[in-house]
C-alpha cells in the first residue's frame, strides 16, 4: 500500500481485519516520508506487518523507477526506526522453510532445526544430529520474498513494460470496471512472468505486449486459492489470499485505487489443498 | 462511503446518451429475431438482403469472441462520451485499437462472449466470480434501516426520537458498539468505524424482531465467497422452544458435528472419530449410539448466534445450505459446520480478567454431592480492577476462561452413550443428574468396552493452563501502546485460534472478546509429512552382479560354518546331516586328546 494517504486507504482493507491504531499511523505517516528522502526512492509501500510473539514487525518497501528491480525492505518494531533486510537468497529461502513455529519478535535471535540422520549400515547404525542455524532476520527476509513472489498482485493494465524492459506505473490506467475486476483473469502476480511461455500462441497474439507481461492469477495452484469479495454493492473489491493468510489486496473499481497489505503471522497455508 | 448519509447514492456510471445504444445482452435476443423475421415468407428482396447484412454484422468472430455489431457500438458509445467528438474522426483507430486491447476475454473460454453495459446478472460462465450486486440496492435497504432507527418522531427540543418504553427496554440490552471500537481501534484490531455503526443498526434490528435478554458481537469470520458476521445472543428464558423447533434428531446432528469437526483437523493419528464410531468398528455391529445434545439454555447450546453475510441483516444467506466437501468429510451443511466452529472458537476463547466473574456462591450444597465443575458465574460487581501492567504479563495469569469447555464428545457435560443406550433411549437432559450418580455406581461394574468418562477443565481457570501450540504459548498478551502506556489497552491474542483477540481497558474493567479471521485452528505442524528414514523409504532391489556377490559370500560362509561345525562337533539340530553328526561324535574325542596333549 502507497505510504501517500496511508491512514486513508488503511480503512479499505478494514473489512478482513487490518486496522492501524492512530498511533501507528502517525508514526508511519512521518517515518515512511523520512525513509523515502533518505534513500531517494521513488515510492515507498508499506508492506504490512508480520505477528510474532514478543513483538510485530512492521515492512515497509521502497521501490526506484524500476519496479521490479532492486526493491528494498525494511523492518521496524516500532513504525520510528526501520532497519534494512537482507535481500534472500535461494539458500536462505531453503534454510528458512526449515524454521517453524512463529516469529520471535526478536530479529537476532536464532531458529534451531534439528535433523537426525542415519549415518552407517546396519547395526552399525548412529543417529547424528544435524543442527541447521536461521537467523530470524534472514527467515523474515525468506517469508517476505516468498509472499511477494507467491501472492503480491496488482490489476491489468495498472503497470506498463517501456521498451526498455523497464517496469513503471501506468499514468493512464484508469481502473478497472466492475464486470472486468470480477475476474479473476485481471489481476497480475507482481513478478516475472513465470508462466507466460506456456500459452498458446494464440493466446499471446491477443496480448497486449505492453501490459500483459505478467502472469494472471487464474491459473494459480490450487484453484481457488483467491478469495475475491465485493462489498459496498460493487463499491470495492477485496482479494483474499487462502495460500498465505492474512493478505488483502483492495481494488476501488473504476478507479485509480488499489492496494494491498499483509497483516498475518508469515506462516504459509500447507493445508490449503485439503481445505478447498 | 464513510461519509454522511446523503451521499449514498451514486450517480449512474454511463452517460444517458450512451443508454439510447442497445447493449450486448440484447444482442442475441436480436439475432433471434432477425432469424425469425427472415424466415417470413413475405419479404422482398431488398428488405431480405438488408436482414442478412445485419445478421452477418452479428456474428461472432471466432478469436475474440466479439461480434462486429458489439464493437461498433461500443465504439461510437466511446467516440459519443468523449470529450472531443469533432476529433473523432482522426482518433477512430486509436480508440478502436484500445477497445480491443482493453476488452478482456478469460483465458480458458475463447467464444466467451464479453458483457459490457452496466447491467445486473453478469458473469460469464467460464470463472466462477460472483455477481457484482448493484450498489444502489444494497444502499437502498441500508437506508431503510437508518430511516427505521432515526424514527419518525422527534422531540423538539432534544434531537433524540421519541420511542416506546417497550422498544427503548429492549434496545437497552444493545452494548456499547462505539466504545467497544474506540478500545479494539487503539489496540490495533477489529473492525472499521462504519461497520461498527451498521453493526448497531443490525443489532437494533435483531433486539426488536427476537425475545433476547442479552446480544453481543461475537466477531466475523471470513469465508471464500462472503464473510459471515456473527451476533451471539441469548434467550430469555423458556423462550427457546418457540425458536427453533428442531426435533431430537437435529440437535444429536449438531452434537455430533460439533465433535467431529473438532476432530476433523486433529492430525490423522487419532483413532477414533467420534464415540460413538466405536460401536461400528466391533465385529458385533451395534448401531452406532448417537450422543443426545445439550439442550437449549444451557451447556455448548447457552447462546444462540446469528449469522448474515452483509452488513445489512437480511438473514442467513443461502451459501449456508450448501454441503461443501471437506476432509474428513463433515456431517452436515455449511451452516452446521458454521455453528460447529463458532462454537468450538467461543468454548476456547472467551476469556475474562480474573475477577471480573465469579462463581455463584449460592449453589454450595449442590456442590458437593457432585463433583461436577460449577458451571453459572455472575459478574463480580465489586471488581477492583487490575493494573496494566499485570494484564498485560507474560504469564497470562490473570486472564481467565469464561466459557465452558467442550469435551471430545461434542457437549460440556458428559454423558455415558452406553449408559444412555442401555437406559432405552432417554431424553438426556432430565435424567442428566441421575444419569451421574448412576455412573458412580456403574464404574465398578465397568464393562471393557465403556468409554472412559470424560473431565472437562473447570471455569475460570487461568489461561496459562492452555496447551501450547508447538513452541509458542498459546496466548500473548501485549500492551497495545508504546507512547502511553498509563491508558492503553491491554491485548490478548490467541495462537491457537488466530483472529481471538481479548482487549481490556480501563484497568480491566470494560474487556471484549473478539473474533476475525477464517475459523481455522492453528495446528502443531500440518496433516503429517511422511517420515523418511531407511526403514520407510524403499530399498532398491540388488543388481544382478550384487546379488551373485551376495550368494557367492554366502556360499563362503556356509562352508565355513560346516567346517567349523564339523570340528567343535555341536550338535547342530537345524541343518546338518546325520553324517556329520557322527563324525563330529567321532573326532570329539580325537580333539580332546590333542588338546589334552598340548
Amino acid at each position: 500500500m502507497e505510504c501517500e494517504g496511508l491512514h486513508l486507504n488503511i480503512d479499505y482493507v478494514g473489512s478482513s481485519g487490518v486496522i492501524l491504531s492512530p498511533e501507528q499511523k502517525a508514526a508511519l505517516q512521518t517515518s515512511l516520508v523520512i525513509l523515502q528522502n533518505e534513500n531517494k526512492f521513488n515510492r515507498v509501500y508499506l508492506w504490512g506487518k508480520i505477528l510474532g510473539v514478543k513483538d510485530d514487525y512492521f515492512i515497509a518497501q521502497g521501490a526506484y523507477k524500476d519496479e521490479f528491480a532492486g526493491r528494498k525492505t525494511f523492518y521496524s518494531k516500532d513504525c520510528i526506526h526501520w532497519g534494512l533486510l537482507p535481500p534472500a537468497t535461494d539458500e536462505m529461502k531453503k534454510k528458512s522453510a526449515l524454521a517453524k513455529g512463529r516469529f520471535t519478535g526478536d530479529p537476532s535471535y536464532e531458529f534451531e532445526h534439528v535433523e537426525t540422520k542415519k549415518v552407517g549400515e546396519g547395526e552399525d547404525a548412529v543417529d547424528e544430529e544435524e543442527t541447521t542455524i536461521i537467523k530470524e532476520e534472514d527467515r523474515l527476509s525468506s517469508v517476505i520474498s516468498e509472499i511477494d513472489e507467491d501472492v503480491r498482485i496488482v490489476p491489468r493494465g495498472a503497470f506498463v513494460q517501456v521498451p526498455t524492459a523497464e517496469v513503471v506505473k501506468n499514468r493512464s490506467f484508469e481502473g478497472l470496471s466492475v464486470q472486468e475486476a470480477a475476474k479473476l483473469c485481471n489481476y497480475m502476480h507482481f513478478r516475472e512472468a513465470k508462466r507466460l511461455d506456456l500459452k498458446t500462441l494464440l493466446q499471446r497474439a491477443n496480448m497486449d505486449k505492453a501490459i500483459d507481461f505478467m502472469d494472471s492469477i487464474e491459473d494459480d495452484v490450487p484453484r481457488g486459492s483467491w478469495s475475491l469479495q465485493f462489498e459496498r454493492g460493487s463499491g470495492l473489491l477485496t482479494l483474499r489470499s487462502l495460500q498465505w493468510p492474512g493478505y488483502v489486496f483492495y481494488h476501488v473499481p473504476a478507479s485509480q485505487k488499489y492496494g494491498s497489505v499483509y497483516f498475518g503471522t508469515g506462516e504459509k497455508n500447507l493445508d490449503l489443498p485439503f481445505m478447498l | 462511503m464513510y461519509t454522511t448519509i446523503a451521499l449514498f447514492r451514486m450517480p449512474p456510471q454511463r452517460n444517458t446518451l450512451v443508454d439510447l445504444l442497445p447493449r450486448r445482452s440484447q444482442s442475441e435476443a436480436m439475432e433471434a429475431e432477425l432469424v425469425d423475421l427472415l424466415n417470413d415468407v413475405d419479404l422482398n428482396e431488398a428488405d431480405r438482403a438488408a436482414l442478412y447484412a445485419k445478421l452477418e454484422l452479428l456474428r461472432t468472430s471466432d478469436e475474440s469472441g466479439v461480434s462486429l455489431y458489439d464493437h461498433l457500438s461500443e465504439l461510437l458509445a466511446e467516440v459519443l462520451t468523449s470529450p472531443n467528438p469533432g476529433q473523432a474522426v482522426d482518433n477512430l483507430e486509436r480508440i478502436s485499437e484500445r477497445l480491443k486491447v482493453t476488452r478482456v476475454t478469460s483465458a480458458g473460454s475463447k467464444g466467451s462472449r464479453y458483457q459490457g453495459g452496466v447491467g445486473p446478472g453478469l458473469g460469464s460462465g467460464a470463472d466462477d466470480s460472483p455477481l457484482p450486486v448493484e450498489r444502489e440496492a444494497t444502499f437502498e435497504g441500508e437506508m431503510a434501516m437508518l430511516k427505521q432507527a432515526v424514527g419518525r418522531e422527534r422531540m423538539q427540543a432534544t434531537r433524540a426520537p421519541v420511542l416506546p418504553a417497550s422498544v427503548a427496554e429492549k434496545l437497552s440490552i444493545i452494548p456499547d458498539m462505539m466504545r467497544q471500537w474506540h478500545m479494539f481501534n487503539m489496540a490495533g484490531f477489529g473492525l472499521p468505524a462504519s461497520d461498527y455503526t451498521r453493526l448497531t443498526l443490525a443489532m437494533r434490528k435483531l433486539v426488536l424482531d427476537w425475545p433476547l435478554k442479552s446480544i453481543r458481537f461475537w466477531g466475523k469470520i471470513l469465508g471464500i465467497h462472503k464473510d459471515y458476521f456473527v451476533m451471539e445472543t441469548e434467550f430469555q428464558d423458556g423462550d427457546y422452544e418457540s425458536v427453533t423447533g428442531s426435533d431430537d434428531e437435529d440437535e444429536e446432528d449438531n452434537r455430533k458435528m460439533a465433535a467431529a469437526s473438532q476432530n476433523s483437523d486433529t492430525l490423522s493419528k487419532d483413532v477414533s472419530i467420534c464415540e460413538d464410531d466405536d460401536d461400528e468398528i466391533r465385529p458385533v455391529r451395534k448401531r452406532p449410539v448417537s450422543i443426545p445434545s445439550e439442550p437449549h439454555g444451557t451447556g455448548t447450546n447457552a447462546k444462540v448466534y446469528f449469522v448474515c453475510n452483509e452488513q445489512s441483516p437480511y438473514g442467513r444467506s443461502g451459501f449456508g445450505a450448501e454441503n461443501h466437501a471437506t476432509f474428513p468429510p463433515f456431517p452436515g451443511n455449511e451452516a452446521n459446520y458454521l455453528r460447529a466452529q463458532i462454537a468450538r472458537i467461543a468454548s476456547s476463547t472467551s476469556i475474562s480478567p480474573i475477577g471480573y466473574f465469579k462463581f455463584d456462591e449460592e449453589g454450595a450444597e449442590e456442590e458437593e454431592e457432585h463433583e461436577e465443575t460449577r458451571d453459572t458465574y455472575v459478574r463480580d460487581e465489586e471488581f477492583d480492577g487490575l493494573p496494566s501492567r499485570e494484564l498485560s504479563d507474560p504469564s497470562l495469569t490473570c486472564w481467565v476462561h469464561h466459557a465452558n469447555y467442550i469435551l471430545p464428545q461434542g457437549r460440556t457435560v458428559w454423558v455415558n452413550p452406553v449408559l444412555a443406550k442401555r437406559k432405552g433411549g432417554q431424553e438426556g437432559n432430565e435424567d442428566e443428574g441421575e444419569e451421574d450418580e448412576d455412573d458412580d455406581e456403574e464404574e465398578e461394574r465397568k464393562e471393557p468396552d465403556e468409554p472412559e468418562p470424560e473431565f472437562p477443565q473447570p471455569l475460570l481457570i487461568p489461561i496459562s493452563e492452555d496447551v501450547d501450540v508447538g513452541p509458542t504459548q498459546a496466548w500473548l498478551a501485549r500492551l497495545s501502546s508504546q507512547f502511553v502506556p498509563e491508558h492503553s489497552p491491554v491485548a490478548v491474542t490467541s495462537v491457537t485460534w488466530p483472529g481471538a483477540v481479548a482487549v481490556a481497558t480501563d484497568r480491566g474493567r470494560f474487556f471484549e472478546n473478539l473474533y476475525i479471521g477464517f475459523g481455522q485452528k492453528q495446528l502443531d505442524s500440518t496433516q503429517m509429512e511422511f517420515p523418511t528414514g531407511p526403514e520407510v523409504t524403499e530399498q532398491d532391489d540388488p543388481t544382478p552382479g550384487e546379488e551373485a556377490a551376495i550368494r557367492a559370500a554366502m556360499k563362503e560362509q556356509e562352508e565355513w560354518q560346516q567346517t567349523r561345525g564339523r570340528r567343535r562337533g555341536e550338535g547342530d539340530d537345524d541343518d546338518d546331516d546325520e553324517d556329520d553328526d557322527d563324525e563330529g561324535d567321532d573326532e570329539d574325542g580325537a580333539d580332546f586328546d590333542d588338546n589334552d596333549d598340548d
